[in-house]
């Protein structure tokens, strides 16, 4: 029991180790299971971008050819850069300095600050932008904006919302942080004010009404912290420990377990949490698993047995019949064409080809320990006294099930492929289809979910084949226990 | 009167041969015979190639875990969750989209898999005949756990791995036939029995399903039946 509580402990961090092994395979195929298009590093980022690096970068490109692409990377930026490009604005060349000063302009009419003259004059917008930085650049610190946007949370006014999008895209940290917890009808207002606020800053129309129920307001508020997600480091400088997180998180792998912790393991391509679909479905699967486990284990144990038994015609029988399911491939088990699948004889069905998918090797493996436990000195002997082979197999048989016991815990990836198969062919609709359109379409999310739980499966059996082995004999409780008997 | 009947069942199963060759169909310019024949060579390839895999890795992490110190267990125990990320025909089909349908690499993948899977079975029966009295015995007699291991417990491991070994050319055309009939098959790659069964429920399906059964049974026959018999009465070749 200790081994197993111990193998449970063990399961956090080697489903962490199999979600990466599955996540850099999949990379390796050209599937991504973040849903990002940014070339970042799989797993770690020595260097993360944030919003400084992307600011001075567009400055530079302004500055040196006032280049369409810079002007339109600073706008989105927003009032987030401004911290980083203000402060600067002095030390650039007279020309660079009208060019930047002027670039800017989309972010102070966001603001709604400044006259189209002050702004796109070169004079002047050098003027008005120094006079913004020494005057407001109190507010562009962290404290500030916490209390801005608790206030504009708690009721709204022009003057509270004014005070919020004056920070302009620097609020924005704060505004979808502070959108969560949804649970009554005034976290909806809530949820109502600031995704308003969200939608003016970034240009995505994602709001509710007054009239919104929970249930909306939670969607939007989802929406927009995934969002957060992958924008985050255009709008948030990393620094201090911050800088030693991103460097872990700005990452592919990093962007997908915050989107799966965010969303129950993301979202299918139908915008479904894949937790949600994936749970809707195993139950399908997880049937057929089971019966393909149990039932073939025991049809093993069965005809193993019996095969393992003597030379008599049941014998004879039992082990033809242990090599016939052996050697059929479950695909040649099945209609070419995929039923409608459903109905008790599909099912029933689904359940046999699952038995016989699973009893084969397993069969044969069980009766060649039967074989060898007749072997044995003392049996011979009993034997030659006229004693029944089958007595005395039915006596042990608990011990000699530890051979199909100990394969079972680690046929389950095959035991799933039957599965996948039978879904396929009958029509079922548990995780198969579903996964085969995955492969198809590219969806990094339901696989990377996918192969979590089928992780989680089969370490879940071994632990269960390794508990039902010290209950049936008593060397692996010495083994397995404690203290390991061995010399 | 017994060679008599030998022979008239040989020659019955080889009249019932040509029968089946002379109404074969054809498809693609070939034969459904020729096509088998094909598919049954690399068939046997790959299950070489597997089988041998299979041997090195279940052997080598079977006989670490079971005799070896509790860190090879638990790193079995990793090998085999790893193994489960995904069920072994997308695992199979994702490496064959990657590889282009290497069959090599194919092959090797196909014997690490069921290798685990033996290492696990050979895990359990280590620990089963740790507990033997003839083990005691020996270590009574100074035997290091390797003695144990190479003079005393492989014997006994030899049971599972001629079971496995037997069963290796049904478990390639079992995956094979799996990866055709939910169209994961990467293009291009030569046909195997697995992909002529997966495919299509034809002549060359029925022949294909013929010579996995006789092959089964052939192996198992080679592999399994006379190592038992010589177990059982070890005496028999000195008569």
């Amino acid at each position: 029991m200790a081994h197993a509580l111990r193998r449970v402990l063990w399961l956090v961090p080697a489903l962490l180790g199999v979600s990466m092994v599955t996540f850099w395979m999949l990379a390796e195929l050209g599937v991504r299971p973040d849903g990002g298009t940014d070339a970042l590093p799989l797993f770690f980022n020595r260097a993360p971008r944030d919003v400084r690096d992307r600011a001075l970068g567009a400055v530079a490109e302004v500055a040196r050819s006032d280049s369409a692409a810079g002007r339109a990377e600073l706008a989105r930026l927003g009032g987030a850069a401004l911290p980083h490009v203000l402060p600067m604005l002095d030390t650039l060349a007279p020309e660079a300095r009208i060019r930047v000063a002027v670039a800017l302009a989309p972010i102070a009419r966001r603001m709604g600050m400044g006259t189209e003259a002050q702004l796109t004059l070169p004079e002047q917008a050098v003027l008005f932008w120094s006079d913004f930085w020494q005057s407001r650049s109190v507010d562009f610190r962290e404290p500030v904006v916490k209390r801005l946007v608790q206030r504009l949370g708690q009721r709204s006014s022009r003057l509270r919302r004014e005070d919020v999008v004056q920070l302009d895209t620097f609020a924005l940290e704060e505004l979808i942080g502070s959108m969560s917890p949804v649970r009554t009808d005034e976290d909806v207002q809530r949820v109502r004010r600031l995704s308003r606020l969200a939608s003016q800053l970034t240009g995505r129309d994602w709001r509710i009404t007054t009239t919104a129920s929970t249930e909306e307001a939670k969607r939007v508020a989802s929406r927009w912290q995934r969002w957060w997600i992958s924008h985050r480091s255009s709008y948030v400088t990393f620094h201090g420990p911050r800088r030693i997180s991103a460097m872990l998180t700005e990452t592919r792998y990093g962007r997908w377990a915050a989107e799966a912790l965010q969303s129950r393991l993301g979202l299918t391509r139908d915008g479904e949490p894949v937790w949600d679909a994936l749970l809707g479905r195993a139950r399908v699967t997880g049937w057929l698993l089971l019966v393909g486990l149990l039932g073939g284990s025991a049809a093993a144990l069965l005809l193993g047995t019996v095969g393992g038994s003597g030379a008599g015609i049941g014998a004879r029988v039992a082990t033809g019949l242990a090599l016939l399911l052996a050697a059929l491939p479950v695909a040649a088990r099945l209609p070419e064409q995929p039923a409608s699948g459903g109905s008790t004889n599909t099912t029933l069905y689904a359940a046999l080809v699952m038995i016989a998918s699973t009893a084969g090797w397993l069969a044969l493996l069980q009766r060649r320990a039967a074989r060898e436990a007749l072997d044995r000195g003392e049996l011979r002997t009993a034997l030659a006294q006229g004693s029944s082979p089958r007595r005395f197999l039915w006596r042990d048989l608990r011990a000699l099930a530890t051979v199909t016991l100990s394969a079972c815990g680690a046929l389950a990836p095959e035991i799933l492929t039957s599965a996948f198969v039978v879904e396929h062919g009958l029509g079922l609709s548990g995780l198969g289809p579903a996964t085969l359109e995955a492969v198809r379409a590219g969806d990094g999310a339901w696989l990377m979910a996918l192969s979590l739980l089928c992780a989680l499966t089969v370490a879940l059996l071994q632990i269960a084949s390794d508990l039902l082995l010290e209950l049936v004999h008593p060397a692996f409780r010495a083994e397995l226990g404690p203290a390991r008997g061995r010399a | 009167m017994r060679s008599w009947t030998r022979r008239r069942g040989s020659a019955l199963a080889l009249t019932a041969i040509v029968l089946l060759v002379a109404t074969l169909g054809s498809a693609d310019g070939y034969s459904s015979f020729w096509r088998c024949l094909r598919a049954g060579q690399t068939t046997l390839a790959l299950g070489a190639v597997a089988a041998g895999v299979a041997l090195v890795v279940g052997l080598a992490l079977g006989a670490l875990a079971g005799a070896g110190p509790r860190l090879f267990d638990a790193l079995l125990a990793r090998a085999v969750e790893l193994s489960g990320l995904l069920p072994s025909v997308l695992l199979l089909g994702l490496l064959g989209v990657r590889t282009g349908g290497d069959l090599l690499l194919h092959a090797i993948a196909l014997g690490s898999l069921r290798g685990i899977a033996l290492a696990r079975v050979l895990r359990g029966e280590i620990f089963r005949v740790a507990a033997e009295p003839f083990t005691t015995g020996a270590r009574a007699l100074g035997a290091s756990n390797l003695d144990l291991l190479t003079r005393h417990w492989l014997p006994h491991l030899r049971g599972p791995l001629a079971v496995t070994l037997a069963l290796i050319i049904p478990y390639v055309v079992g995956v094979d036939a799996a990866l055709a009939f939910l169209g994961l098959l990467p293009a291009g790659r030569a046909p195997t029995w697995g992909t002529v069964l997966g495919t299509s429920w034809d002549f060359a399906g029925g022949f294909a399903l013929l010579c996995v059964l006789a092959t089964t049974a052939a192996c198992h026959g080679l592999l399994d039946e006379p190592r038992r018999q010589a177990l059982a009465d070890p005496g028999r070749n000195d008569r």
